[in-house]
Parts: structure tokens; C-alpha cells; sequence
């Protein structure tokens, strides 16, 4: 039996608040205290249980998640602020938990407020992945139907950590590289601390590997991609653009 | 085939486009350190 049980349900369960303390000194030590898991370890004696524990609730301040959201926010607002962009920039978002969801439709900036984004569940990669594919191959249909040029879409994959055992990696690698070696889109990905490079380099482009996000610099990601794009919008086909340094939020990989 | 546009959505301008598709992990270990299995 697997259950992903936050601190607090097991403080409920237990008797372990006479370790509150304990427990406070583990959130800003939390690599080098190991007695907390001698806690857990007893209750899972006695309960005869396996169990996924998260110790993500003595990290409120440093969540992800958090930094994510703030970075979306940001990102929203320098794109608003540059009138070209968002004149021309339209963003889908698709999220993956245990679930995959289409939150946003393709659609200009000014026509939504950025989402607050929650977590929840395990990784769905492949699955949110071949959904986004197809929110551009439609997109792209639409602008052809209604006479709008377009620049060659973009897919953002942002994760950290590797996929389901049910999620078929293999045959998604083939089929983005199918379609990026046809230009129908180009796809970077930013693995977050934890994440799986070997698998994740495993479907991206030779061109384009993944790269890995320094620390929980989303904001900093995020000023680099409006810039990026702030660039992208005001080019011309055949110019050779000349976009920002990542050193801001980019971490060196060593295979 | 939909030659008079009916039902179709209408640009709301005819700029070039540049779309991003955002594909985010919000799976539980998001939310904190990564899950970590604990084996007896």
C-alpha cells in the first residue's frame, strides 16, 4: 500500500507532538536530520505499511510549485508590457499530474489572468506532451483557415521528475522528433532539481537537450523567455536572432 | 469545408503569430521536496 500522507495527517495520527520541535528543526535542516525518519520508520513498523512520504509541508517557503506560479505571473505581465508581443504571442497551458488538463486555450495574454497552478498526483508526461502536440497542430489550423501567418510554435515542457512506468517515452520521442525534424514545432524542456535528465534528453532534439533550471529560478526563466520572445515577434523570416544569455536560470549539464 | 467562416472564432488581429504551448508538471513533488519512499 502506497499513500503520500502529508506531516500534518501524521501528526493527527500520531503521537508525535511532543517531536514538534524536533520536527521544526528538521524543516530548516532537513538533510542532516535523520532522527524525523526514525519517527516515521517506528510509525511504519507498528502500522505494517509502506508508505511515500513527502516532507514537503516543512518547506512552505521554498515550494516549486510556488515559484512557478510567481514566475507565470511575471511572465504575464512582461508580455503585456511589450506591445508587439502581445499583439502576437498566444499562450496554451497544459498541466500533468496524475491527470493531464488543457487549463488554457491558445489565446492572447490580454483575454486571460494567469492561473494559479496546485499539485497534485504523480507524472503524466507523455500523455501532456502529445496533448499539447495537438493543441498546436489545431492552432495551426485555425491560422490557416483565417489567413494569419504564424512563427513556428513553441512547446515549454517544465518537469521534475520522470515519468510513469505507463508513460511510452520511446514512442513520444519518435514522434517530436518526427515533427520537429519537420518544423511543425520546436520543443525545449526545463528539468527542475530532481528531474530525470537521461529520460528527458531522451525525447527532446538533439539541438535542443534539456536544460536544467538553476535553483528554483523560474522568475529568472521566465524574464529570459518574454524576452526571448520579445525578440521572436519583432524578427523577419531569414533574420538570424540573437536571443538573451540563459546564464540567469541555466545550470551546466555534464553527461 | 466551411466556406462563409460560421462557427469559426475570429482573429482579433491579423499580426503574425507566435504561439507557446506551456507543458507543466504540477505533480505532487512540486509541492516540496521531492516524494521519497520509505522502505522497511
Amino acid at each position: 500500500m502506497y499513500l503520500d500522507l502529508w506531516v500534518e495527517t501524521l501528526l493527527d495520527l500520531l503521537p508525535f507532538k511532543k517531536h514538534l520541535s524536533e520536527m521544526l528543526f528538521f524543516r530548516y535542516f532537513p538533510l542532516k536530520n535523520t532522527s524525523i525518519e526514525r519517527l516515521f520508520k517506528d510509525f511504519l513498523e507498528k502500522t505494517n505499511e509502506k508508505i511515500a512520504i513527502s516532507y514537503r509541508h516543512f518547506l512552505k517557503g521554498n515550494k516549486s510549485i510556488n515559484e512557478l506560479n510567481r514566475g507565470l505571473q511575471a511572465f504575464h505581465q512582461e508580455v503585456l508590457n511589450d506591445f508587439i508581443a502581445s499583439q502576437r504571442l498566444e499562450v496554451a497551458i497544459v498541466t500533468f499530474g496524475s491527470s493531464i488538463s488543457t487549463i488554457q486555450e491558445p489565446s492572447l495574454l490580454s483575454n486571460f489572468q494567469m492561473p494559479t497552478l496546485s499539485t497534485s498526483g504523480t507524472t503524466k508526461l507523455v500523455d501532456a506532451v502529445r496533448l499539447g502536440m495537438d493543441l498546436i497542430d489545431t492552432r495551426k489550423q485555425w491560422y490557416k483557415q483565417t489567413g494569419q501567418s504564424y512563427y513556428r510554435p513553441m512547446m515549454i515542457l517544465i518537469t521534475d521528475g520522470e515519468p510513469d512506468s505507463d508513460q511510452d517515452m520511446g514512442g513520444l520521442s519518435i514522434e517530436v522528433r518526427n515533427k520537429v525534424d519537420s518544423k511543425s514545432f520546436t520543443l525545449y524542456a526545463l528539468g527542475v532539481e530532481g528531474y530525470n535528465h537521461t529520460k528527458l534528453a531522451s525525447i527532446t532534439p538533439t539541438h535542443t537537450p534539456p536544460m536544467k533550471l538553476k535553483g528554483l529560478a523560474f522568475s529568472e526563466f521566465f524574464k529570459w523567455l518574454s524576452n526571448s520572445i520579445g525578440v521572436i515577434t519583432k524578427s523577419k523570416e531569414g533574420d538570424i536572432l540573437s536571443l538573451p544569455p540563459a546564464s540567469g536560470w541555466a545550470q551546466m549539464i555534464i553527461d | 469545408m466551411n466556406p462563409f467562416g460560421v462557427g469559426v472564432e475570429s482573429p482579433e488581429n491579423y499580426e503574425q503569430k507566435c504561439l507557446c504551448v506551456l507543458v507543466l508538471d504540477v505533480s505532487g513533488s512540486m509541492g516540496g521536496n521531492p516524494i521519497r519512499l520509505v522502505t522497511l
